[in-house]
């Protein structure tokens, strides 16, 4: 009786054919591998960046937090001194220390913001703020000894290329004064300098009080505690609420990343099932042979899953290594992008996350598996006679199409739905991946009919070899056509994300050109400070002046403390706001009765606010309610701002503070005011003219690096595109070289057929370069209207940029051109005598 | 003849008085010299001439019509057609030669899929640059006379295998070469497409005075030979009509 299993050498053998042929094909080899090795380092680096990014937000948590559970503020100024005594000796309350922080900008670094740190080491031990990692109390003593004297973090003291015994030199506050480094200290965090309390209150608090009180309490005592700090004007927050509050904004840049690094994947694993499925379908006859030589269909699928798997070892390994570079790359993107957009990044070394390293392994090694598990079925399912025949898929297309068309118009109802629905992020994305996936899987039925068309009129009109061409590179489809789907989705990410980027700039341009709608600005120092009434006294004899705008910005005065305040009072003459959402003047009337605020969509989006809603601000006198009257555009963060009339807060805030003015000059005015502000401000210690329109370009600059993260994985896709028709083009080359031979011996010359092969896959570039244009514009429409609008809360108009999809349409055709030229040199080397031998 | 290949117009000194092909010492080999499959071949054609060429299965009969057809080169030795030498022409003047000059019929039709019975037989006109009114008015002409008219817009899979293979042998001389070649064309047909086909080539060859060089097995094609010859240990003998 004869055994149903056969011996088990012969899956090695077929494991070692396998791989032999690959190594006698060592182009399409490395292609491959290239494939699966670029899939990897994208999802890698991403990853690695993205792992950066949550160490900087958790660092950034450990600052905010020390081991403090509670902190007191005072809305609109600082916690007098005598409370931290009246705390310890009427409270009881010994676990209590004040901290005097502020932003400095430095004369050798005057472009970014530091944060200077004031602490009384001694009494920050009781609330836990842990002093090890900074020095020892040894260094403390000598820091309290020295005056002026700081400590800086390794990383500021090496970005500064400053040593212990240097000096920091102050641009704002107190331009020009000296602060000598005592020592560099073993802490990670960056943009923040250590200081005792005298040296702090000196810079920020001349007239004495805190900036805040830390202290480490139990939910009781802050209950208690609570009614005797409102009696005084003052609030107590939960560390860890705001921690959380702070978490839930930095969980929408987390989340944009990581969902990079999956569309990426997606991207990756088009491109790795194209390759794979290649390297099966041209060995079809060689398994048709084999299953009819009595070759198990379970060996045979055994044995291409692990020849892929060692393709897949091969391309991760390679994979790893360029994501290794990559990333390193993209992490200090991503912290940039982090301390520009929130302030506070607080890590800067790359570090090799294993379980980031291990998920690339997987997903590789998992995502050519499963590439090849297809084909590999399908090499198993078909029958050895038919498996002979190298046109016996082809035959069946119309079948395997309508396939394709149905589960496409699955997974697009589902997207639909999802998208539809979304109430959170995740869901967004998955229905935004289901529909790129659902539309990838319909590239070849709706290829198909376009290829064709092409043929029948170049029949009709042109040349019976363009015609051969065109309807060559449709029949083929069903072999080319993952890799179509591959390019199609690489050129509509390069064209989508493109987009997104382009309307994204469009607004935050427009929003620039009103919101710093001044032509200068006078920035005022917060110490010493600038008495308001003669310095507008000073303002109206400026030559060329036509009006003024007055500015004040703090943290927002609320229970979290995250995002800002921003309060404005425009020149009677002026009359307007830098807020887009206020043309109307009854709305300005209304925000100048208040108790009012305008509210910015990121804001109103994440606390569910609308018009006519009431918005709770801390005030010195207690919490205050504010109506919300309307909403506005505001770029700035993500975050949130409030907004409202300068004389409102400060009939409710106290605060007479100012940060900066605005200047508007008369027309034709603008470089005798230049000039006049230039000479008003050295009049005034740590007062400074900037030019909006030096501002608008940093903001621009801003921008542009937030989004160079996202303009390298344009570039990946790109790459992407090249590989997939690479390989689409050599399976197609594969796949007609018999034809091609009978063209040649029919007397198709070298050239002729040169520009062919060239006219075939530009054309199939072009085409799929088409389909990927509704597709980018669908893709940058999702992300403006609901990616991003989940993620941040802003809104942006949709500019359609049609250079950037002709472009688009230009790269798929170049992609092939560029693709084709290789396969169609190969195709020359050989007699037309070998085509027809072999194929 | 280099004239005709390079620029398309007939050679004045392209007589009748010479054999359309003169095969001087042609060996030909596939990776191993030692082991050649062809060996200082010598061999003249004449116009007008059918010659078949019979031998065992891997004798090197296809590499021989191959050769002839300028579909590959040979590892040693020279051909001529009409006095010019073909070995040493580059792939375009080759491509022109096979273009002009050359029919091939093959074993396994090698029709291209995508394009209709017509647009088969217009494919040599317009690689010859024939106007396409005339040439299609050609092609209608040969495929009624070959009784195939009522097939010209279905595509090859749409056809039997004798239909195809006389589509394939009107595709062969549609753009009236000099010389048809034609590789076991029968051996895929059973004796009566068989009969039809070979009457197709031969009322399209040599009884137009066009050469006609057939490989096969076949006793029905060995019929038709004005000249046989056979491939024994990669020599050509010839063999008994």
């Amino acid at each position: 009786m004869l055994s149903r299993r056969p011996p088990h050498y012969q899956a090695w053998l077929v494991l070692l054919a396998g791989l032999r042929f690959h190594a006698r094909h060592p182009a399409q080899l490395l292609l491959t591998i290239a494939g699966i090795a670029l899939g990897v380092a994208a999802v890698l680096a991403v990853d690695l960046a993205s792992d950066s990014a949550n160490r900087a937000f958790a660092a950034t948590a450990r600052l905010l937090r020390g081991q403090a559970s509670h902190e007191i503020v005072r809305p609109g100024g600082l916690v007098p001194e005598a409370v931290l005594a009246a705390l310890r000796r009427e409270q009881g309350i010994a676990a209590s220390a004040g901290v005097i922080e502020g932003r400095v900008r430095l004369a050798d670094d005057p472009g970014r913001a530091y944060r200077l740190v004031g602490r009384d080491p001694f009494a920050a031990t009781r609330v836990g703020a842990r002093l090890a990692p900074f020095g020892d109390a040894a260094l403390w003593r000598r820091l309290l000894a020295t005056a002026d004297a700081v400590l800086l973090p390794a990383p500021v003291a090496q970005a500064l290329a400053l040593n212990a015994g240097d000096e920091l030199v102050l641009a704002d506050p107190w331009p020009g004064r000296r602060l000598p480094v005592l020592a560099v200290i073993d802490d990670d965090r960056q943009r923040l300098i250590h200081a005792d309390l005298l040296t702090a209150r000196e810079l920020f608090a001349p007239g004495g009080g805190f900036s805040r009180i830390d202290l480490r309490i139990d939910e009781r005592s802050a209950a208690r505690l609570r009614p005797w700090l409102e009696r005084q004007g003052l609030v107590l927050r939960s560390v860890p609420e705001r921690l959380a509050q702070l978490t839930g904004m930095s969980r929408a840049f987390r989340v944009n990343l990581q969902a990079l690094s999956l569309l990426t994947l997606v991207l990756g694993g088009f491109l790795v099932y194209s390759t794979v499925a290649f390297a099966v379908v041209r060995r079809r006859e060689i398994f048709g042979l084999l299953r009819g030589l009595g070759l198990a269909r379970r060996q045979l699928q055994l044995a291409v899953l692990a020849e892929t798997a060692a393709l897949a070892l091969a391309g991760v390994a390679l994979g790893l290594a360029g994501g290794i570079v990559l990333g390193s790359g993209l992490v200090r993107l991503v912290l940039r992008t982090i301390s520009d957009l929130y302030l506070v990044a607080a890590v800067n070394e790359f570090t090799l996350s294993v379980a980031a390293l291990a998920k690339a392994v997987m997903l590789g090694t998992g995502a050519a598996l499963a590439a090849a598990l297809l084909p590999a079925t399908e090499a198993a399912l078909t029958p050895p006679a038919e498996a002979m025949h190298r046109s016996a898929p082809l035959r069946r297309a119309p079948r395997r199409y309508r396939q394709l068309l149905l589960l496409a118009l699955v997974g697009l109802a589902a997207a639909a739905a999802l998208l539809a629905t979304a109430p959170a992020l995740p869901f967004a994305f998955a229905g935004l991946f289901l529909l790129l996936v659902a539309l990838a899987l319909a590239v070849p039925p709706a290829l198909a009919p376009m290829l064709r068309g092409c043929g029948r009129l170049l029949a009709r009109f042109g040349s019976l070899t363009g015609a051969w061409a065109a309807r060559g590179a449709a029949a083929q489809l069903v072999r080319t056509g993952p890799a179509a789907a591959a390019l199609m989705l690489a050129v509509a990410t390069f064209s989508g994300i493109g987009l997104m980027i382009g309307s994204f700039r469009s607004s935050v341009g427009i929003w620039l050109d009103y919101s710093l709608d001044a032509d200068l600005l006078l920035r005022l120092p917060a110490a010493p400070g600038v008495d308001e009434q003669s310095l507008l006294d000073e303002l109206r004899e400026l030559p060329g002046l036509a009006g003024w705008r007055l500015d004040r910005r703090r943290p927002l005065p609320d229970a979290a403390g995250l995002g800002s305040l921003r309060a404005v009072r425009s020149d009677p003459r002026h009359g307007r706001w830098p807020l887009s959402a206020v043309p109307r003047a009854e709305l300005l009337r209304s925000l100048a009765a208040g108790p009012a605020v305008i509210v910015s969509e990121s804001l109103a989006s994440k606390r569910g606010l609308r018009a006519g809603d009431r918005l709770t601000l801390l005030t010195p006198s207690g919490a205050r309610d504010f109506e919300v009257l309307a909403e506005f555009v505001d770029y700035s963060s993500d975050l949130g701002t409030v907004a409202m009339d300068l004389d409102v807060y400060r009939r409710y805030f106290g605060d007479r503070a100012l940060d900066s003015v605005g200047l508007f000059a008369r027309p034709g005015s603008e470089q005798q005011l230049a000039r006049a502000a230039a000479e008003l401000a050295a009049r005034h210690r740590g007062m400074r003219v900037i030019s909006t329109d030096f501002l608008r370009d940093i903001s621009l600059a801003v921008f542009d690096r937030t989004f160079t993260i996202t303009e390298v994985l344009r570039l990946i896709a790109g790459l992407v595109a090249v590989i997939a028709i690479v390989n689409a083009l050599q399976a197609q080359r594969l796949d007609s070289a018999r034809e091609t031979a009978v063209m040649r011996a029919l007397g198709l010359a070298p050239g002729q057929l040169l520009r062919l092969s060239l006219f075939q896959s530009g054309l199939l570039g072009a085409c799929s370069g088409l389909l990927a244009v509704p597709v980018g514009l669908l893709l940058a429409w999702l992300l403006i209207a609901i990616v991003n609008r989940l993620a941040f809360g802003w809104s942006m108009g949709f500019a359609v940029d049609v250079g950037l999809l002709v472009d688009s349409v230009l790269l798929a055709a170049l992609a092939g051109l560029l693709a084709g030229w290789w396969p169609a040199r190969q195709a020359l080397r050989w007699p037309p005598a070998r085509g027809l031998r072999e194929f | 003849m280099a004239d005709k290949l390079n620029n398309g117009a007939e050679s004045p000194d392209g007589g009748d008085d010479r054999p359309d092909f003169r095969l001087s010492g042609v060996s030909k080999h596939y990776g191993n010299p030692e082991r050649p499959v062809l060996r200082d071949l010598n061999l003249d054609i004449a116009a007008g001439e059918r010659l078949v060429i019979i031998g065992r299965s891997g004798s090197g009969k296809s590499t021989l019509l191959n050769l002839l057809g300028a579909l590959d080169r040979p590892s040693a030795g020279e051909i001529r057609y009409r006095g010019q030498r073909l070995d040493t022409l580059d792939e375009s003047r080759l491509a022109a030669f096979r273009r002009r000059e050359i029919g091939f019929v093959f074993q396994a039709f090698n029709l291209v899929p995508t394009l209709t019975v017509l647009e088969n037989l217009l494919l040599p006109a317009e690689l010859n640059g024939l106007p396409r009114r005339t040439a299609a008015a050609r092609c209608q002409r040969l495929l009624a006379e070959a009784g195939l008219a009522e097939l010209a817009a279905r595509y090859p899979d749409e056809l039997a295998g004798g239909e195809q293979q006389r589509v394939a042998v009107l595709r062969a001389v549609v753009h009236e070469p000099s010389v048809v070649i034609a590789d076991e064309p029968t051996g895929n047909l059973d004796l009566d497409n068989a009969r039809r086909t070979l009457d197709l080539l031969q009322a399209h060859s040599g009884d137009r005075g066009r050469s006609l060089v057939m490989a096969t097995h076949s006793r029905q094609v060995i019929g038709r030979a004005t000249r046989l010859l056979e491939i024994r240990d990669g020599r050509l003998v010839p063999a008994p009509c």
